[in-house]
């Protein structure tokens, strides 16, 4: 069975919706900014890639991610132009933090909070009237590609003809303090794949897209952005925050499988280049020993320089932009300019100017903290 | 819907020595008991793990030991873990610390367990689970939707075996947040306390147990949610539950909320001498919340083991605080086909 894709949105720092985002990416727009709504006078890290405050005046607003999710929910709708009701439908939504912020607001200063806003099924079921499961995963930087292989899963042993998976998260303070004590280097900005990098700075948003079968999608009547060919997850069982080599291959290797391509067929991927010394080391070295001759033909870019790491969402945030990149056959460079690690020697990394090219099959990368990788293959939509 | 896989083994850990079985007995509520994990898991690499993941260690190590696997059968193993509260402490405690002064007072080793998959994690590097890593948080229903995704795991051959873990602890952030507003006051049928605790079950795909040779608890059927604003606005209720012929032992939180009760009490009326016999763990251990689910099926386990070979018995959770309501049938291993499972 063939599962497509026939809607895709995301809302970051640079902007609401694919096509602004795709665009503010290809600008090399980055939404790094002084810290808006921590107390910046308790933290050595000064910046973050917050979505822009327009509540100023009060300590923070709770139900962000929330509140950016129904949006990019409902825009997945209307693109779709899926019926919510007859439609045997689940939600899935990954995200590394859910609510913790409103649980901190509420804890910390009285905010208002109830349990179940913890997760999102509550507020999704008010404002959109979803009539099937909503399950929200709390899966570390891999969240919402773990959500969009579990999806694609629902959809091939037909237990649901359509999935809307999604991703979102805000920034908490505990998260942000807690990476803050283990930066031996304050920095001022993420740096993928940069030797001059000096780790991760936080970033907010949302993603969604709309699956379905390729009948149910033509059945409809509505074209597909492009087809899901498989997503790998696994564990790397190896250590709490640190990634490990041979379970990133192994999962690039078991996406490739389930996709049923090759390396040589790989034509971009979308990198989890967080900026961090030892995730970008490992992840080029993983791309080397993976691809190995293919390697040199392959075009590699990354979002975070302009997104910051926007934790759970950030996977889905990275499959949404691969279909644009390739709809439009143009790849955004990861950086302005760039120093390229030394692992990185050898790979297509994109800077500076956009780059066209005719792609046809994307991978996406993420890997989070435990260990939990995923690993999506995509493939260009014909029906343009 | 309907996931796949057997259950081969069940763990609890709730303290004070509690075994499955006497999940199925009634008696008075219990408060939170005498927790101590170094005892039964050792000291090593555990000073910062939280209350969650030491209990979610236990209730794993039991399992394991009651399926008969150890650490060499666990490489392309997944884990599913259902908390909603399991990492709320630490989480608020870092924040509390850093408004007294700054980020320099917080501990180095507690990066991990604000991020709030650090149980499912801690339990796969652990036990070397290089398969897929899920944590569910999703309110009421989580345990019994944890079940449910293991087994589209083991269906769809993700992993030809899934461990799955219900826990909530109890802190003075959980005690908090579990509290009931005075609104929730007039909806409550009795104020049953927080407990605490963690259930663990071993699901195999049904091939992989019969050629190592485990004998099955249950099989794991059908999967069932409905959906607010009322979950329970169904004419024909028992037939919506699927207490068809066949299901003798129904697991839901009646002595709580108000709508359950009801809703439990009419569904026995109209079955009459039909109706399932009815348990409410939390009656005796407090609310369980996102454990919930896992307690029941381990219950089950323990019901069904000893029940006829037609017996069938039903999980259900949630239908209050914002969730929807989420249902799950057990069936005795062995009294109906086994399902098309892909390895």
């Amino acid at each position: 069975m063939t599962v497509v894709i026939t809607a895709a949105d995301m809302t970051s720092s640079v902007g609401v919706g694919r096509h602004a985002n795709f665009e503010a990416f290809c600008r090399g727009d980055r939404g790094r900014k002084p810290l808006q709504r921590f107390d910046a006078a308790r933290f050595r890290l000064q910046y973050a890639y917050e979505i822009a405050r327009s509540d100023s005046g009060v300590p923070d607003t709770p139900g962000r991610a929330t509140q950016w999710l129904c949006q990019s929910i409902q825009r997945v709708l209307d693109e779709a132009q899926l019926s919510l009701q007859g439609t045997r439908v689940a939600l899935l939504i990954g995200t590394g933090l859910r609510e913790l912020r409103s649980l901190e607001l509420w804890w910390s200063t009285g905010t208002p909070f109830h349990v179940s806003e913890l997760h999102f099924g509550g507020a999704v079921q008010t404002q959109l009237h979803m009539p099937g499961p909503i399950f929200t995963f709390s899966n570390a930087c891999a969240a919402s590609s773990v959500a969009l292989g579990l999806g694609a899963d629902l959809i091939t042993l037909g237990e649901v003809d359509a999935v809307i998976v999604a991703g979102c998260d805000t920034i908490t303070e505990s998260m942000y303090g807690s990476l803050d004590r283990v930066t031996l280097d304050p920095l001022e900005e993420v740096r993928p794949f940069d030797a001059r990098r000096k780790g991760v700075l936080m970033g907010e948003g949302a993603a969604a897209v709309i699956l379905e079968s390729a009948e149910h999608a033509a059945a409809r009547g509505v074209p597909s952005l492009g087809v899901l060919r498989g997503v790998g997850i696994t564990c790397d069982a190896h250590h709490e925050t640190a990634p490990h080599l041979e379970g990133i291959v192994r999962t690039m290797q078991e996406a490739q499988a389930r996709a049923a391509v090759t390396p040589a067929m790989i034509d971009v991927v979308l990198v989890h280049g967080t900026g961090t010394a030892l995730n970008d080391a490992v992840e080029a070295r993983a791309l080397h020993a993976h691809f190995k001759a293919e390697a040199a033909r392959l075009l590699v870019t990354g979002v975070k320089g302009m997104t910051g790491h926007t934790s759970g969402a950030a996977g889905l945030m990275g499959v949404v932009t691969a279909l644009e990149m390739m709809r439009q056959g143009r790849v955004p460079p990861i950086a302005d300019d760039l120093d390229p690690i030394p692992e990185a020697v050898g790979l297509g990394l994109v800077v500076g100017q956009t780059r066209q090219a005719e792609l046809t099959i994307a991978q996406i990368n993420a890997f989070g903290f435990g260990g939990i990788n995923a690993v999506v293959i995509v493939e260009r939509g014909t029906s343009w | 819907m309907v996931g796949a896989g057997v259950v081969t083994g069940i763990g609890i850990e709730m303290g004070g020595g509690i075994t499955p079985p006497e999940l199925l007995s009634g008696g008075p509520v219990s408060v939170p008991g005498q927790f101590d994990p170094l005892q039964k898991l050792g000291g090593k690499g555990l000073r910062y793990k939280d209350r969650a993941t030491l209990l979610s260690l236990c209730a794993v190590q039991a399992a394991l030991q009651d399926a008969y696997l150890t650490q060499a059968d666990l490489s392309q193993t997944a884990v599913v873990v259902s908390s909603n509260l399991g990492n709320v402490a630490s989480v608020c405690r870092a924040v509390t610390t850093i408004h007294a002064g700054s980020v320099e007072q917080l501990s180095p080793m507690g990066l991990p367990n604000v991020s709030s998959n650090n149980i499912a994690s801690t339990l796969g590097i652990r036990w070397g689970c290089q398969g897929p890593n899920l944590t569910v948080c999703n309110g009421a229903t989580s345990g019994v939707d944890a079940l449910y995704l293991a087994g589209v795991m083991v269906r769809i051959g993700r992993a030809p075996r899934v461990i799955v873990v219900g826990v909530e602890p109890h802190d003075e952030v959980t005690r908090a947040l579990l509290a009931p507003s005075t609104m929730e006051k007039t909806m409550l049928h009795a104020d049953i306390p927080p407990g605490e605790g963690a259930a663990c079950l071993i699901i195999e795909a049904e091939a992989v147990a019969a050629q190592r040779g485990a004998t099955p608890y249950a099989r794991l059927g059908r999967y069932h949610c409905a959906t607010p604003p009322n979950p329970f606005a169904t004419s024909a209720v028992g037939a919506h539950l699927h207490l068809d012929a066949g299901v003798h032992l129904w697991l839901t939180p009646d002595q709580r909320w108000q709508a359950i009760s009801a809703m439990t009490h009419q569904v026995r009326t109209s079955l009459g001498r039909a109706a399932p016999t009815i348990l409410d763990v939390e009656a005796r251990f407090g609310e369980l919340y996102g454990a919930l689910g896992v307690f029941q099926a381990v219950a089950a386990c323990a019901w069904l083991v000893q029940a006829t070979a037609d017996a069938a018995a039903v999980l259900m959770a949630g239908g209050t605080r914002n969730d929807g309501l989420a249902m799950l049938r057990m069936e005795r291993a062995g009294s109906h086909q086994v399902p098309d499972t892909r390895l």
